[in-house]
């Protein structure tokens, strides 16, 4: 039950939204779309879903060519950003809505009806909320109700638009790991849009990086992160540093090579002291000092570079530096790109 | 002294911000001295005016057989008018309020032209058009169908005239709920009519209701589009408001007020029902949007 998309393009009133996209998604995963937002993730995963229409390419579910097929006979569950619930009914009726609509052929009778809705409540976890109003519904859930609605109608893929998008940040970390849970025990393939980094690396199996309407990379969350096919997917996926010449940290970039280096705070070391011959002399102009990482910005004495060193509660308490003290810093590791690659998008010095 | 920047500060918001009394009982005064010349004084006019000579000649003013050709005429009308206006208004603020097409301003200009037209002309423009001197007119009398001076053109000259109501009520409303419910409801399988009745209905009943109820006082108590297109053929032709009329004009005051208090009535029924749907709306608005447990 794989989802493919071949050579996929859409655009809205002239503005094109996705270029040529093809991607594959192997059965049985759980995977995240994730890039800024505008990048075209959404409109791919209503593309896939088929709330829109492409303006070209092909979309292939479990094998089946669906490009020509409305929403209604791809079966997908879908899970819209602001959960879609129906407000005039109650969670019950919500859940049962995808049972009651089909053909009286194929409909269930009541009482089935009803087990599936008890099934669906209890893996959702909100047995005896069945009459209750979306309205009178915390976020979280409303969230797990549109699920369970989606689930009801047992689809083949489940497609999730920004699943924790309006939720808080601790109900947010409490969903992700349920639905990672879900996701494993149910093994519906399943592909979620999300613009936060850190949720698409913790839930994911495989990530698909998008920018721009085009794909930058997929791979596992480790493959992403620690061998970025690109300086955007680098600069995407955690806090960086660029510095506008090859840095030969720890031997890894040539710094005969033209082209940039991007360093990740806690790669850099800190010390009082000159170390070794990629040493940077820099000034603190101010220390974050909260929780188990302490944050410096720094800037590069006799230049405009700003940027930013992690260090552990630990090693700050030992190196005891001060707003505008002198620090030397080196590199442990750095990701060099070439030079008119990182130019297209390349904004500040540092971007979170 | 604290307690003084306490106090200070309240004083001088409540004070900005009213008027002294008696420019508040001066306004309020006005409001409902005019409220009660133009409105209630006439309105107990009517009544007055209708049971001035007793009941029994009320009653037998309104058992006229004129008196009750022109009430059944009437509730004909608005019979047709009112169910095709509703389902012309639900389609077209389904069309203006979920799609995205060229010419949308366009048309829901030409929604809200039977506003803009004085009624008169919007009569005139059906006898124009259907007349024995106009365009359809030869082609018309050749197959002996009368729409001028007949009922179906009072009932044409209704139906454009109450044309925007339902719609007008129901674009905001559908734009406001947007489509995401619909896209929910067709992902899990439901076709177009079982979406329309089982999620879009719902969430519009009261404004659609509203509509409906204006659209019908509107049809009922027409005149000057209806007056242009009828003849006013006794006991044939008059709708309620031409009946009234022909007999003010005849000084035929008890008949012509009992008539009139029949749609003074409708009025009220009109306005009483209008009352309950808002309050109904307003109490599912509040159980539907209820503060979640957030």
């Amino acid at each position: 039950m794989s989802i493919q998309v071949f050579n996929i393009s859409k655009s809205f009133a002239k503005n094109a939204i996705l270029h040529d996209l093809t991607l594959e998604i192997p059965t049985g995963e759980l995977v995240a779309l994730l890039g800024p937002s505008g990048s075209g993730k959404t409109t791919l995963l209503r593309l896939i879903a088929g709330l829109e229409a492409a303006d070209a390419g092909r979309i292939v579910l479990d094998g089946q060519d669906v490009t020509g097929l409305g929403v209604r006979e791809r079966q997908i569950g879908f899970v819209f950003q602001h959960y879609a619930l129906f407000r005039h009914m109650n969670v019950y009726n919500n859940i049962a809505f995808g049972l009651q609509v089909r053909p009286r052929r194929q409909r269930l009778g009541k009482r089935e009806i009803g087990q599936r809705v008890e099934e669906l409540l209890s893996l959702v976890q909100l047995e005896g909320l069945a009459e209750r109003y979306p309205a009178q519904l915390s976020g979280g859930q409303r969230q797990r109700v549109a699920l369970a609605r989606a689930l009801a109608i047992q689809p083949k893929f489940l497609l999730l638009d920004e699943p924790f998008g309006a939720l808080d940040a601790k109900v947010r970390q409490e969903l992700r790991r349920w639905l990672r849970q879900l996701h494993h025990n149910l093994e519906i393939t399943s592909l979620f849009v999300t613009h936060d980094q850190e949720e698409a690396l913790e839930v994911a199996d495989r990530i698909v990086i998008v920018n721009e309407g085009r794909i930058e990379q997929i791979g596992t969350p480790r493959e992403v992160y620690h061998s970025p096919a690109n300086s955007f997917v680098y600069r995407f996926l955690g806090r960086a540093n660029r510095f506008d010449e090859p840095l030969g940290g720890a031997g890894l970039i040539d710094p005969a090579e033209p082209g940039v280096s991007y360093i990740r705070p806690h790669e850099l070391e800190v010390s009082r002291q000159r170390i070794g011959v990629n040493c940077l002399q820099a000034t603190v102009q101010h220390v974050y000092a909260v929780g188990p990482i302490v944050r410096l910005d720094l800037k590069k004495t006799g230049t405009d570079l700003f940027f930013e060193v992690e260090l552990t509660d630990e090693r700050y308490r030992e190196l005891q530096v001060q707003t505008n003290e002198t620090v030397y810093v080196r590199p442990r590791e750095a990701k060099g790109f070439p030079a008119e690659k990182a130019l297209v998008s390349a904004g500040s010095h540092i971007s979170g | 002294m604290s307690d003084d920047y306490a106090v200070v500060p309240i004083r001088r918001t409540a004070s900005a911000i009213a008027e002294p009394a008696a420019v508040r009982w001066l306004l309020i005064g006005a409001a409902i001295a005019f409220l009660a010349l133009f409105l209630f004084v006439p309105l107990i006019a009517v009544f007055a005016e209708a049971f001035q000579k007793g009941w029994t000649a009320y009653v037998s003013a309104l058992r006229e057989p004129d008196a009750w050709a022109a009430i059944k005429l009437t509730l004909l009308t608005a019979g047709i008018a009112v169910p095709l206006n509703t389902a012309f208004g639900v389609a077209a603020a389904w069309l203006i309020a979920k799609y995205r097409f060229r010419g949308k301003n366009l048309l829901i200009t030409l929604i809200d032209l039977p506003f803009a037209v004085s009624p008169v002309i919007s009569g005139l423009v059906f006898v124009l058009l259907f007349g024995s001197q106009g365009v359809l007119g030869p082609w018309l009398a050749q197959y002996d169908f009368k729409i001028i001076f007949a009922v179906p053109g009072i009932v044409l000259a209704t139906l454009f005239v109450t044309f925007p109501f339902v719609a007008r009520e129901l674009i905001p409303v559908m734009q406001a709920l947007g489509s995401e419910e619909e896209e929910a409801a067709m992902s899990l399988g439901a076709r177009g009519w079982q979406t329309f009745f089982r999620v879009t209905l719902p969430n519009v009943k009261w404004g659609l209701l509203y509509g409906i109820i204006l659209c019908n006082a509107r049809a009922m108590g027409e005149f000057g589009a209806v007056s242009v297109v009828s003849g006013h053929i006794r006991g044939l032709t008059n709708t309620v408001p031409l009946y009234v009329e022909i007999l003010y004009n005849e000084y035929n005051f008890t008949a012509a007020f009992a008539a009139a208090s029949l749609l003074a009535v409708l009025a009220l029924v009109t306005l009483a029902a209008k009352s309950l749907v808002e309050w109904k709306a307003a109490r599912n608005e509040s159980t539907y949007n209820l503060a979640g447990g957030e």
